[in-house]
């Protein structure tokens, strides 16, 4: 074990598991009564009905359709990001690719319990799946529903296979430097990882089929997402653009809110020697592209809908841009285009401080954007005299912010109980960057050795 | 046009018909001989002098004339808040006159007056003579409630305080009751023996004695036994003795119907000038007119506890559960009462309804809707308890309903559709014939057609739904966040600005599209396509996810938000044919598919089929004008299926190519333009 003390690396990757801080505690009790608040409120959503909700006639989705749609988008931040860095080798990619893996898995699974926070009657959501009922009924397969469940569905096993695999080795590593329970419990978790080369290959073929096959599932979930809207002919939702503009979009969303995770790990996990400047650098180049496409998606589609001057979308187009709608549009359009554009395009700006400060911006805007798809819509059907509106009650904006309490209480825990940075990547990849030193080649040549 | 010239308006009409040669003025007989200059041709009441008096369009009088004189039977009715100026006498005698000259009265589809059995009680003058003092020692009070009715000024609770007994009965406690020292609580007149006689409408009197439809509830007694009752066991026998025992006795009885009288009756002998209506107040100081009107659900507000009639929309202003007053939007734009605004302060506790039909000088108000006392049913509403104190209190927060004016929507499109083609992509159910599935006896296909010449905005078919389906009522507040459940709801449109406005009703239900949005877009099958073609739903399958409503272009599917209430003794309005929807289900017209079950089994079990006309839906069956028709489509000779094919016939929001079941008629150009 005199290994472990000349492991720095490790060392510091290691340290959250076995110290925490009063700090710690105290915002997991913050969070936690957040969190907590939240499940109050959809217990009295469930015993009273989900009139409690500010949903009504004609907008019959609102809030939590809205946080579903967001949360889905934020979830593509990492297996997205993490398989394509994979794919294409790119070396920085190292430190980043489990934190951003992390909000995937947490945000999916945030993401999909809106839906049945959303039902009716939630306690039958079990009908979506096609299970041998007696009465011999299937789910309907022509409903885009029925296909989110299993894109979600899908979605989420891959992702949480993408995000395991990689874990093995430092379970093990963790199994070993760990006494008690911890032992045991990492234990179970690394599988017996011996770090033999019949292993190592074999972890090595399975997280490339899973960086290639993640890539077309995760295009194809939010593509379906789309779907829940552009399937329904309602105005300006029934749109072949929404595709990849909801991919676009989601990837957007994502990479923003990967930075903040990562500036915020950085700063109170100290790890400013492994996410480097370079990273919130590359990832803020990243940020600016999608910046860049989420603006032509939304040029292009307002342009068709404006041109084609249909009546009943130009009611909604003139809603969301000189109407009721208006100040929520253009502060998304400020957003997600006007603040990270010149952050993130002029290289004095592209610091961590101007990342993250666009990706907040960015993250405001996309929420604002899935509301501003769902509810103006909505709200302005064919016939006028069914036109409504729509605002949110305190049950609704109370399960919103549990649900991004329970985000970052996720993200901590997670953070406390597994290495958010890959250990044996970076050391595979001559981490931390050069500026530092280099990793010892002894320990390197331990770990692919074989370990009794 | 200004207050009180109605009258005027008729005359010009008249006028117009004389002038021109339509109509002989002898043709008004008596009627005409009452109004002052008729026999020369009502010279005064030239288009133009009609136009300065009452600021009707000169044009539009010589179009609307020409119309009158053209079509028979043409009928001008007169009521409400035109009889109730000062010149109310003078009104009448003139639009009696203009229906005699047109020949429309006393004819098929005309006017008939048939005198009530019974000269009406002068209830007014009752309640005028007790606040003039001459208050009794014992007050009985029946289906009266002075307090409410009464304009405040009249102070009727105050005179009524004066009375040392009074007793009241009825089914409800009232405004007036409240001040009762005795409540004898009245059988309902579902549970007790009743006498009506149409005031009218028939061609002869009538009488109309009806039995109780159902036990009473509760332990109540009918008000005229014990009326009986007290006057035997007073020891005091009338002379003569009353043949009866009970008010039922007195019904079986023989009454004596009154013969018919002569329409022109009552007539004055001399001829009566037109008189200008007067107004108190100086008009600088008060430049609006204020003319409260009976509401088309509550009637004079003594049918304000019944939830089914606060939850209609009302024809014009869609307001529910609540007051309001009517104001031009240039009338409210330059006193600076937006439609929004919001007043907690306690004087402005009714709503400003911005109507486009307004006179901008008018200020048109239904007369109060809510009891001042809180009844069970009428707590909760937001409406004022008097209607001078009433001023102005925005729209409920969520609502923003129908379009202002130059905005309607697609109503047909232009052109008209005569001929129509098939649409070569239409799908499994062509036009051409029946839905065919296999197996099943798929003989039917069910559709409407609605009438939009004939619809007139009543929403008697919308309260028939409520009746038949079960639906219930959600409430002021939950209606003001716009959950009210109308399967079937009455649009209205405006077109144009005052004076040139026109309204627009359209019923809308649910299409039963053939290829219908909602079935696709459900997971678990809760909404799909019956064997009759009917869009169906499973309330038991339904999880509520909402995508069902959101992808239903007609907005037509509601949703139960929270557990339907009905309270005691609501629950014994519920239908059993009818299954009771929880929270969280999506509920639709269904075309009253218990009718059409319950139709389809007695013909097979009487192996005919189902005569055309014999089955409707609840609310083609309360129609009074029968804008709504119902059939088989598959039955090529059915009704329904003759006027689907009718070149008036268009689909609601066709373009969007749900294939409707419903097709609306309206005819092309109604509206011409004056001149």
């Amino acid at each position: 074990m005199n290994r472990t003390r000349n492991n720095p690396i490790a060392d510091d990757l290691v340290r959250p598991l076995f110290h925490t801080s009063v700090w710690f505690y105290g915002v997991v009790v913050v969070l936690a009564s957040v969190v907590l608040c939240g499940a109050a409120a959809w217990g009295y959503q469930l015993w009273y009905g989900i009139g409690v909700a500010g949903i009504n006639w004609p907008v019959f989705w609102g809030f939590y359709l809205t946080n579903f749609v967001f949360w889905i988008g934020i979830s593509h931040a990492g297996t997205l990001i993490s398989a394509i860095l994979r794919l294409v080798n790119a070396r920085w990619r190292r430190p980043v690719t489990r934190c951003a893996e992390v909000i995937t898995v947490f945000a999916l699974m945030i993401g999909a319990m809106f839906p049945l926070i959303h039902l009716g009657r939630p306690w039958l959501a079990f009908w979506l799946a096609p299970y041998p009922s007696a009465r011999e009924i299937w789910p309907n397969f022509r409903s885009p529903l029925v296909w989110d469940f299993f894109a979600i569905n899908t979605y989420l096993t891959g992702s949480l296979l993408f995000l395991f695999l990689p874990m093995i080795p430092d379970f093990a590593l963790i199994r070993d430097r760990a006494t008690g329970w911890r032992r045991r419990v990492y234990g179970a978790l690394a599988l017996g990882w011996q770090g033999t080369t019949k292993q190592w290959h074999r972890l090595e073929a399975g997280m490339q089929i899973m960086a290639i096959a993640i890539i077309p599932v995760a295009v194809s979930v939010h593509t379906i997402v789309s779907f829940d809207f552009s399937m329904a002919t309602v105005p300006m939702w029934h749109s072949t653009i929404f595709g990849p503009y909801f991919v676009a979009g989601a990837i957007f969303s994502g990479i923003a809110a990967l930075i903040i995770a990562m500036a915020a790990l950085r700063r109170l996990l100290h790890l400013e020697k492994y996410l480097h400047p370079v990273h919130f650098e590359n990832l803020g180049k990243l940020l600016l592209l999608m910046s860049l496409l989420w603006a032509y998606f939304v040029f292009a589609e307002r342009l068709t809908v404006w041109y084609g001057n249909e009546p009943s979308e130009m009611a909604v187009f003139w809603a969301t841009q000189a109407g009721d709608f208006a100040p929520l549009y253009w502060t998304m359009v400020v957003c997600n285009f006007v603040i990270p554009f010149p952050l993130l395009s002029l290289k004095a700006f592209r610091t961590v401080t101007g990342c993250v400060i666009a990706s907040f911006a960015v993250l405001v805007g996309m929420w604002l954007e899935r509301f501003l798809i769902i509810v103006p819509s909505l709200s302005n059907k064919p016939l006028t005299y069914s036109w409504g509106s729509y605002s949110p009650t305190a049950v609704e904006i109370t399960i919103m912010a549990a649900t991004f309490a329970a985000m970052i209480l996720l993200y901590m825990l997670f953070s406390k109980f597994v290495p958010i940075i890959s250990i044996w990547e970076l050391k595979v990849g001559n981490q931390p960057h050069p500026p530092e030193p280099v990793a010892d080649e002894d320990e390197l040549a331990g770990l692919w050795k074989a370990r009794p | 046009m200004r207050p009180g010239t109605e009258g005027v308006v008729a005359l010009g009409l008249a006028h117009v018909l004389m002038r021109e040669g339509l109509r002989p003025a002898a043709a008004a007989g008596r009627a005409g001989a009452a109004v002052a200059e008729w026999t020369e041709g009502l010279p005064s009441f030239t288009p133009q002098a009609v136009q300065a008096i009452t600021g009707m369009p000169a044009a539009r009088l010589e179009r609307l004339a020409r119309e009158f004189g053209t079509h028979a039977p043409a009928v001008a009715i007169i009521g409400g808040a035109a009889l109730a100026h000062t010149n109310g006498f003078a009104q009448a005698l003139a639009v009696n006159a203009l229906n005699a000259l047109a020949g429309s009265v006393g004819t098929p589809g005309g006017l008939h007056f048939t005198p009530a059995p019974q000269p009406p009680a002068d209830s007014v003058r009752g309640v005028k003579d007790l606040l003039a003092g001459t208050a009794p020692q014992l007050l009985l009070l029946d289906e009266a409630n002075p307090v409410f009715g009464a304009p405040a000024a009249w102070k009727a609770a105050d005179a009524l305080r004066q009375v040392p007994f009074i007793v009241s009965f009825g089914s409800f406690v009232d405004d007036t009751s409240a001040l009762a020292d005795l409540l004898l609580p009245d059988h309902t007149f579902l549970e007790s023996w009743t006498d009506a006689a149409p005031e009218s409408g028939p061609w002869r009197p009538r009488r109309a004695p009806r039995r109780p439809a159902m036990r009473p509830l509760y332990d109540t007694r009918p008000m005229p036994d014990v009326l009986l009752d007290v006057v035997r066991r007073l020891g005091r026998a009338p002379e003569p003795p009353l043949p009866w025992q009970t008010f039922e006795e007195m019904l079986q009885a023989d009454a004596p119907v009154p013969a018919a009288a002569n329409a022109d009756a009552g007539a004055a002998g001399t001829a009566v000038a037109w008189v200008e209506p007067r107004f108190d107040g100086e008009p600088a100081a008060y430049p609006f007119h204020l003319l409260p009107y009976a509401s088309q659900a509550l009637g004079d507000g003594s049918l304000a506890h019944l939830p089914w009639l606060q939850e209609l929309p009302d024809p014009l202003t869609t307001a529910m559960w609540s007051a309001w007053v009517e104001i031009h939007p240039q009338a409210a734009a330059r006193l600076g009462i937006a439609e929004e605004t919001s007043s907690r302060s306690p004087r402005r506790t009714a709503r400003c309804a911005r109507r486009p039909s307004s006179r901008p000088g008018s200020v048109p108000m239904p007369l109060p809707c809510r009891w001042a006392r809180d009844t069970r049913r009428s707590r909760g509403t937001r409406a004022a308890a008097a209607p001078i104190r009433c001023a102005c209190w925005a729209r409920s927060r969520s609502r923003r309903r129908g379009p202002g004016p130059g905005r309607h929507a697609r109503l047909h499109r232009p052109g008209g559709r005569p001929g129509r083609q098939p649409h070569p992509l239409r799908g499994r159910h062509a036009q051409s014939g029946p839905n065919i599935t296999a197996g099943a006896e798929m003989a039917h296909r069910w559709g409407m057609v609605v009438d939009l010449d004939r619809c007139t905005g009543c929403e008697a078919c919308v309260t028939a739904c409520h009746a038949e389906n079960n639906i219930p009522t959600v409430g002021a507040d939950e209606a003001a966040r716009g959950r009210a459940m109308h399967w079937i709801r009455v649009e209205r449109y405006w077109e144009g600005e005052f004076p040139d406005v026109t309204v627009k009703f359209r019923p809308v239900l649910c299409q039963q599209c053939d290829n219908a949005p909602c079935e696709a877009v459900c997971p678990t099958y809760a909404s799909h396509q019956n064997e009759d073609g009917l869009n169906a739903q499973v309330y038991n399958r339904c999880i509520g996810t909402r995508y069902c409503a959101n992808a239903c272009m007609y907005n037509v599917r509601f949703f139960n938000f929270f557990h339907p209430q009905w309270e005691k003794p609501l629950n014994l309005q519920l239908n059993p044919d009818v299954s009771l929807r929880e929270s969280g289900v999506m509920e639709k017209c269904t075309f009253c598919v218990q009718r059409i079950k319950a139709a389809k089994t007695a013909a097979r079990a009487e192996d005919r089929t189902i005569e055309d006309g014999s089955l409707q839906p609840a609310c083609a069956q309360a129609c009074p004008a029968g804008a709504l028709v119902f059939g088989d489509l598959a039955d090529p000779e059915s009704r329904v299926a003759r006027l689907s094919k009718s070149p008036r016939g268009s689909k609601l929001l066709e373009d969007l190519g749900a294939e409707p079941k419903i097709t609306y008629l309206q005819r092309q150009g109604w509206h011409e333009p004056d001149a």
